[in-house]
């Protein structure tokens, strides 16, 4: 008798629960999202990055080896400038080094800064799931949303005191980052690729020169050492910290107002599906 | 007295740590898309298992909260609810040891795994402990005594 009472408390229980899910579920109204203030300014894609982890990143020389990152359309506007970054970074001609933007949509990479996703990644060259993040999830990310204007990544240098090597490799990404996205796409390819080759002996430039052209290694080599470009590194590390970043890789995946954290590497089928679950809500 | 308190104090508590800890994976819907990144991140399942088990999981862990309320069949159930907690807490254990850094993905996103954590879910294993073995011991007497 007190078994059977027991049931029917617990059937009553699930359908409660049931109930409120369903009707909750029905109610959900995500809020809007504020309007930007300016009209946004399209920005060339980060396009022609390789495709997987597994393969070897391009040379100076040699275009990206095919793969579903080419497959993406190539973006509508003349690639002039690297125009979304260059509000970060300025144009090569200019002499000034500027601190880091605090508006993350002001640096991030992707055919439109005002993208209805911002994924803002802290990462640090010598952590190995910040290799595995890049390699196997963001670079799709570039290619599979950035470049169409759906998502916009901002990627944050966040190198950690026990790494040796992370905060000079940090230098030669964001001295890179000035000569443009596809640039930029080169040097974070070849520093994470041979990660695990440099991050033994602390020889980085080799690994930087084969990416780039040699006037373009020296330009980035004389970037890298701007004391400027520490500057710049020291906010995002900052600005990590103050977001409570306390270990790499970290992801904060913003829409709506909404914004979610993720400590680690995420598989990019699984991320995807939360992406594509933001964007289905607009 | 006191036993019988305690025993009804640990079904109704950890049966409510069940239910919340389901309820908050599962609404909004996109608790329960970050809880399988969460999973992700702990890098032991392949996709189709992350996305597998963050689907089914989360209504699991209600549905055995409210079986634990009810209390029928409460030394299966007790048993099972120890054996799942022992679960979480040894994958947390291992991908903490092996310097991973993921998302505890206990009670929502955005927790990481920390010593904190693994405690915390170490103290929940307690009452399940306590009333699998009180249960499944107040089984084995009732046919003695009859």
């Amino acid at each position: 008798m007190l078994t059977s009472k027991r049931i029917i408390i617990g059937l009553i229980l699930v359908g409660l629960v049931g109930v409120g899910v369903w009707q909750m579920g029905r109610v959900e109204e995500p809020a809007p999202e504020p309007a930007p203030s300016t009209p946004p300014k399209a920005a060339p894609a980060p396009a022609e990055s390789p495709a997987t982890g597994s393969q070897p990143p391009a040379t100076a020389g040699q275009s990206a080896p095919a793969g579903r990152v080419q497959s993406s359309p190539p973006p509508a506007e003349p690639p002039a400038a690297p125009a979304q970054r260059s509000q970060a970074l300025p144009p090569p001609v200019s002499s000034s080094f500027p601190a880091a933007p605090e508006e993350a949509r002001a640096r991030c990479w992707g055919n439109d800064p005002n993208a209805p996703v911002l994924i803002e990644v802290f990462s640090d060259f010598q952590c190995p799931h910040c290799r595995t993040l890049y390699l196997e999830t963001m670079r799709q990310v570039l290619a599979d949303y950035a470049a169409q204007g759906r998502v916009c990544l901002a990627y944050y240098e966040f190198p950690l005191s026990q790494n040796p090597y992370s905060r000079a490799a940090a230098r030669y990404a964001v001295a890179a980052s000035r000569l443009g996205a596809q640039k930029w796409i080169q040097v974070m390819d070849a520093l994470y690729y041979y990660q695990g080759q440099w991050s033994q002996d602390g020889r980085i430039e080799p690994v930087v020169a084969q990416a780039l052209s040699e006037n373009e290694f020296k330009q980035v080599q004389a970037w890298a050492n701007d004391p400027r470009v520490e500057g710049w590194i020291e906010r995002d590390v900052a600005e990590g910290k103050r977001r409570g970043v306390g270990s790499t890789p970290t992801v904060f995946i913003t829409a709506r107002g909404d914004t979610q954290k993720v400590t680690g590497a995420v598989q990019y089928g699984v991320l995807r599906r939360y992406i594509d679950s933001l964007l289905a809500q607009r | 007295m006191l036993w019988r308190l305690l025993h009804w104090i640990s079904r109704v508590g950890l049966g409510a740590v069940f239910v919340y800890a389901g309820f908050v994976k599962v609404y909004p819907r996109r608790h329960q898309l970050a809880f399988a990144m969460d999973l992700s991140t702990y890098q032991l399942l392949p996709e189709w298992a992350v996305v597998l088990v963050a689907e089914t999981l989360p209504w699991m862990e209600i549905l055995l909260g409210l079986a634990l309320w009810s209390g029928w069949k409460l030394r299966y159930f007790a048993a099972f609810t120890g054996l799942l907690l022992t679960a979480f807490i040894s994958v947390m254990l291992i991908t903490y040891a092996r310097g991973i850094e993921a998302n505890c993905g206990c009670f929502g996103p955005g927790e990481a795994i920390s010593p904190y954590t693994l405690a915390r879910d170490s103290l929940i294993l307690a009452p399940a402990l306590y009333l699998a073995i009180s249960s499944w011991r107040q089984a084995g007497a009732a046919p003695a005594a009859s």
